[in-house]
């Protein structure tokens, strides 16, 4: 009992994190689903957690490798996102504009671009959640930044 | 476009979905439903122990407090007990 009381306090201090992190990632109601999904594990799995990491590491990598999960699951189910021939200026929302631009790059990118862009963290930081040196996060930083960038600008999107 | 632009524009993004009403008691209910038996299964063994205990203990308990009745301590003072006789008089009836 203390030990789901001690996990409830940890979903409702994480919840909103984790469900802003798997949606950038799938951009689709299906983000709730998927939160779930993960705390589910999360709880499976909450007698392995050994405090090494803090639980928001923890809690994020099982978010991202249950995301990844269904993200390769519909890899070869669904088409590419297509842009309209509409702009921003004529009315396209910026959420589809970026719904779109995220699905041309690459899973491991985007995942960079979240936490940078979204989640504002720094280089260090990205790179010690994800494990990878800080120069592979620059490189897939900058494949995302380029790319997302040239996107945005095209449709007429250069500020805020 | 500039790291300051382009995280101005993608944070006044707020599409995120709410967070779905009972979402916490559904998980809770997944997390119930999963560990369910082995819960069943340990209130059994406990139950099973402290049975055993108690009956152990009560048995214990009576063995102690035993009296013994009238006719058996007659018997225990009155009654002659050979077995320890002396090997030289054991001839004697």
């Amino acid at each position: 009992m203390i030990k789901s009381y001690r996990f409830k306090k940890y979903y409702q201090a994480h919840q909103e994190f984790v469900r802003v992190t798997i949606y950038w990632m799938v951009r689709s109601e299906v983000a709730n689903d998927l939160v779930q999904e993960t705390f589910i594990k999360a709880w499976k799995n909450f007698d392995n957690f050994n405090h090494k990491s803090s639980f928001k590491t923890w809690i994020y990598r099982i978010a991202m490798n249950t995301t990844y999960d269904y993200l390769r699951g519909i890899k070869e189910s669904t088409t590419e996102v297509e842009m309209t021939s509409d702009s921003f200026e004529d009315g396209l929302e910026l959420k589809d504009l970026l719904d779109y631009a995220l699905s041309q790059i690459d899973l491991n990118s985007r995942e960079v671009f979240v936490l940078y862009f979204k989640l504002e963290y720094s280089i260090k930081e990205i790179s010690e959640i994800l494990g990878i040196p800080a120069g592979t996060v620059k490189s897939r930083l900058f494949k995302a930044r380029e790319k997302i960038g040239q996107i945005l600008k095209e449709n007429g999107v250069d500020h805020a | 476009m500039r790291d300051e632009e382009l995280k101005k524009i993608i944070q006044s993004d707020k599409s995120t979905p709410q967070p779905p009403k009972g979402e916490w008691e559904n998980i809770q209910k997944t997390m119930n439903k999963k560990h369910a038996p082995f819960i069943r299964l340990k209130r059994v063994g406990i139950a099973l122990n402290l049975s055993i205990f108690l009956l152990i203990g009560f048995n214990y308990f009576n063995e102690q407090n035993k009296t013994i009745s009238d006719e058996v301590l007659v018997q225990y003072l009155f009654e002659e007990d050979l077995t320890d006789s002396d090997p030289l008089y054991s001839f004697i009836d």
